[in-house]
């Protein structure tokens, strides 16, 4: 079931550089044509390198921006036509800016909101204690905002988006400058939101968050949709190979002509420094082929298979 | 880095934000003419009204020299961005930095606020210009007022480091020369005691006393009297308290 | 609503915490302003009249703009860094939120240190009352009344200066020389300006409405009964003003960002 629906969102800026003695007037392109759909309950990656149009899409479904063109359906509304309406159903998270009241107790924060969206006092009591329980917020919760660390105030922060617990979350770079921990406290609990069914739009840099928790990637760069899909698919896509790495025992570096013969019969690149041989595997290339001839043919230390990094794989489909 | 070097890059620093200070000098300049006009009718067609015309506009063209100068020398923003550290750690002291940090900013001032303000003062108000005998005079005391207004503020600088929140030590010290500065009231028209206290405190150094050169109304030497004597007592508190503060952080380690 | 006094009770529990500073700031914020009054004291004792007004009369309409500021800055403090908001891009957190923008502003803050100014603009008003010998009885009622219609239009203009960041981010400029300037002009007699200053007094920053001509009139120095009900022209004119530019700013926003 589809709860979001986007089609043809085209979204231009102005921007004007001084050249010279004249201000020169240019328009950048952040959206052209974006056009995809969501369904309920998916857990959704959104990555792009900066300057995407990333923060324009999120800025457009969370209604605080109104596109130039095309047509955004979340929910069944229109998120920039009704939107003191729509955002009822949503909770937001910006990495970068924190809508924690900074000088009081976490603890009021949750009674503001309480008292902003309406919250009822029992489903209230409720909802804190299911939050508080999951991002362990009990020592916090008396604690002044600017007395929080990082990782604590980003805790309080995705607890703040979800006291009036909207169906749909967007959370643009949640996870950024945080510590291991803390990091995976929040990747724990967005993954116990999306087991409650909750649709989540992820926007992160951490390609590793991505592949942990979202089943869809929606890839941006200058303005256009690029994929979406699933990772599995992402990676067949651009197909890079995997790469089976082999550390030669130390003193065995000095290749004779059986390994260099093998080097070149494989194109695989030798590092003498740390003294590795890569090998891309392929259909010419078999991992079982591969291995039992330099097994034969040198004194090895270790050697292991790579898949292709999902930085690898990303990093080929921005160059594009 | 030496003094000059300071002062060159807290002037450069200031000038990022000409067209801020440039709109700012007309809220100045009609902060002024308030004051004018409130003087206006409180004098009427006297002979005085001209010379009160021309004394508020002068104060209100050195108001950024001699009062808002800088929020505790910079010491307080320092402070909170832990930067404060460097000036403590140099060689010649944090008095040293700090004095041409700010008159990098004082010179500044003077010409991007003090002369635009003064010139709409002249153009609008009929301000009368200096006589040619007072003008290096007037210059000198003012020189003396952006001393003695740079101490102050030093001291609230030094109290920050102390006790962390400069806004009640700064609230204070705007208090005092508001009322005791001589702004927009010149000594004269104190009453009772005051009238004699108040030009014999420090704070009339800043603005009553260039402001008075400037007409003539005080001489010369008493005003240099009053603030040389003034400038030595601060700069001698200064230098002890300074000498105190660091070494007592030396001591602790900041 | 409940939100006011849950902010209201959260506020005061979080300034009142560090104590010693709270009571020094409101102190300090209070004491600067009667610094200026002690200024216009000290004048008022060579010349028993500004303008044909006498001190008494003056005090009144400085307390009347003061108070005006002084409840605003209480409640408005949210408005008044606006600014910060569109630096940082905060504002943003104001839409994700099912409550009017402006709304949401006020909900930012209270600062009670702003008290501070209260309490002084009352003093101002005591003696103003005593020192000009107006009955007190009506004209309490007539003080309430001017303040309420200060503090409104006190806050009209900020959100209309505050609006102004939609399009160019920075506003404090702009404040500055907009409104401390013509907020000061309106605590002394508007005729002692020149014309354009009072007619920005009168029909721009109509600051003047709320209390030089109502006052004038009720002490019989100005006789045209407009002016008793300048007040009233004065906010429900600003009105629709305000709330055109501020949805206007919030539609340019909405269309560019920051």
């Amino acid at each position: 079931m589809q709860i979001v629906n986007v089609e043809n969102l085209q979204k231009n800026y102005t921007v004007y550089q001084r050249k010279g003695l004249f201000r020169e007037k240019r328009i950048i392109r952040a959206l052209q044509n974006i056009s995809f759909t969501v369904n309920r309950g998916e857990f959704l990656g959104y990555i792009g390198p900066n300057g995407a149009g990333k923060s324009t899409t999120i800025k457009i479904l969370t209604g605080i921006m109104t596109p130039d063109g095309g047509s955004a359906i979340v929910d069944g509304m229109v998120p920039y036509r009704e939107r003191k309406l729509y955002v009822r159903n949503i909770g937001v998270v910006f990495g970068q800016k924190t809508q924690l009241w900074w000088d009081l107790p976490v603890r009021d924060t949750y009674s503001l909101l309480k008292a902003i969206y309406g919250v009822p006092e029992s489903r209230f009591k409720e909802q804190i204690g299911y939050l508080s329980g999951h991002l362990e917020l009990g020592e916090i919760m008396d604690r002044p905002v600017r007395q929080l660390s990082l990782g604590q105030r980003m805790r309080a922060e995705l607890a703040a988006a979800l006291v009036h617990d909207p169906e749909l979350l967007f959370l643009d770079e949640p996870t950024i400058g945080l510590d291991i921990v803390s990091k995976h406290r929040v990747l724990q609990f967005l993954r116990e939101l999306h087991s409650r069914g909750k649709t989540i739009f992820l926007t992160t840099h951490d390609l590793k968050d991505i592949e942990a928790l979202c089943q869809e990637i929606l890839i941006i760069n200058h303005g256009s949709l690029v994929y979406k899909g699933t990772l599995e698919g992402l990676k067949g896509m651009v197909k890079l190979p995997r790469v089976l790495r082999i550390q030669l025992r130390e003193g065995a570096f000095s290749l004779d002509g059986r390994c260099t013969g093998f080097i070149e019969r494989y194109a695989a690149r030798y590092d003498s420094k740390t003294g590795t041989i890569d090998v891309e595997l392929s259909d010419t290339a078999r991992p079982a082929n591969v291995a039992r001839e330099f097994m034969q043919v040198m004194e090895i230390e270790d050697f292991r298979i790579t898949d292709p990094s999902i930085e690898d794989v990303v990093r080929v489909i921005y160059r594009k | 880095m030496s003094g000059l070097a300071i002062a060159m890059t807290s002037f450069n620093r200031s000038r990022a934000y000409l067209l801020n200070h440039l709109v700012n000098n007309l809220g100045s300049f009609i902060f002024g003419y308030i004051y004018v006009s409130i003087w206006k009718a409180a004098l009427g067609d006297s002979p005085e009204t001209p010379l009160m015309v021309t004394y508020i506009m002068v104060n209100q063209s050195i108001l950024w020299v001699t009062m808002f100068l800088s929020r505790g020398a910079y010491i307080p923003q320092k402070i909170r961005e832990g930067t404060i550290v460097f000036d403590l750690l140099r060689p010649y002291g944090l008095l040293f930095c700090s004095f041409f940090e700010v008159a990098g900013h004082g010179l500044y001032s003077l010409i991007f606020r003090a002369i635009p303000i003064f010139l709409l003062g002249y153009l609008l108000l009929g301000v009368s210009p200096p006589e040619i005998g007072r003008l290096l005079p007037f210059l000198l005391t003012l020189f003396n007022g952006f001393l003695i207004s740079f101490l102050f503020n030093y001291f609230v600088g030094l109290w920050s480091i102390k006790f962390l929140s400069p806004t009640a030590a700064q609230g204070l010290l705007y208090m005092t020369m508001n009322l005791l500065g001589g702004a927009f009231l010149p000594a004269e028209y104190y009453p009772g005691f005051l009238r004699f206290l108040m030009p014999l405190l420090p704070f009339a150094c800043a603005n009553y006393y260039p402001s008075s050169v400037y007409l003539g109304t005080v001489s010369l030497i008493r005003a240099l009297a009053l603030q040389c004597f003034w400038i030595a007592v601060l700069f001698l508190l200064a230098l002890y308290m300074t000498e105190k503060l660091t070494r007592s952080i030396q001591v602790q380690g900041g | 609503m409940r939100s006011v006094i849950a902010l209201f009770m959260a506020s005061l529990k979080a300034q009142y915490e560090y104590r010693l500073n709270f009571w020094l700031d409101t102190l300090i914020n209070g004491a600067n302003l009667f610094s200026d009054f002690l200024l216009m004291a000290f004048l008022m004792l060579s010349f028993k009249e500004i303008g044909g007004w006498s001190f008494g009369e003056i005090a009144i309409i400085y307390s009347i703009v003061e108070m005006g500021w002084g409840i605003f800055r209480f409640f408005g403090e949210g408005l008044h860094r606006f600014e910060e908001l569109m630096v940082t891009g905060r504002f943003d957190l104001l839409l994700i939120r099912p409550m009017n923008t402006v709304k949401q502003l006020l909900l930012e803050r209270i600062d009670f240190r702003r008290l501070g100014v209260v309490v002084e603009a009352l003093a101002v008003a005591v003696f103003g009352f005593t020192a000009s010998r107006i009955d007190f009885g009506d004209m309490w009622l007539a003080y309430i009344s001017l303040v309420f219609f200060s503090t409104v239009m006190t806050f009209e203009i900020n959100i209309i200066l505050a609006a102004i960041a939609f399009w160019t981010v920075r506003n404090s400029d702009i404040i500055v020389l907009a409104f401390y300037s013509t907020r000061t002009a309106a605590m002394y007699p508007a005729h002692i300006y020149g014309p354009v200053l009072k007619n920005v007094l009168t029909f721009i920053v109509p600051l003047a409405s709320v209390a030089y001509f109502p006052v004038g009139y009720l002490t019989g120095r100005i006789t045209s009964i407009i002016a008793l009900i300048s007040p009233v022209l004065g906010v429900t004119a600003l009105l629709p003003v305000t709330v055109l530019i501020w949805k206007l700013g919030l539609k340019h926003y909405a269309s560019t960002g920051t």
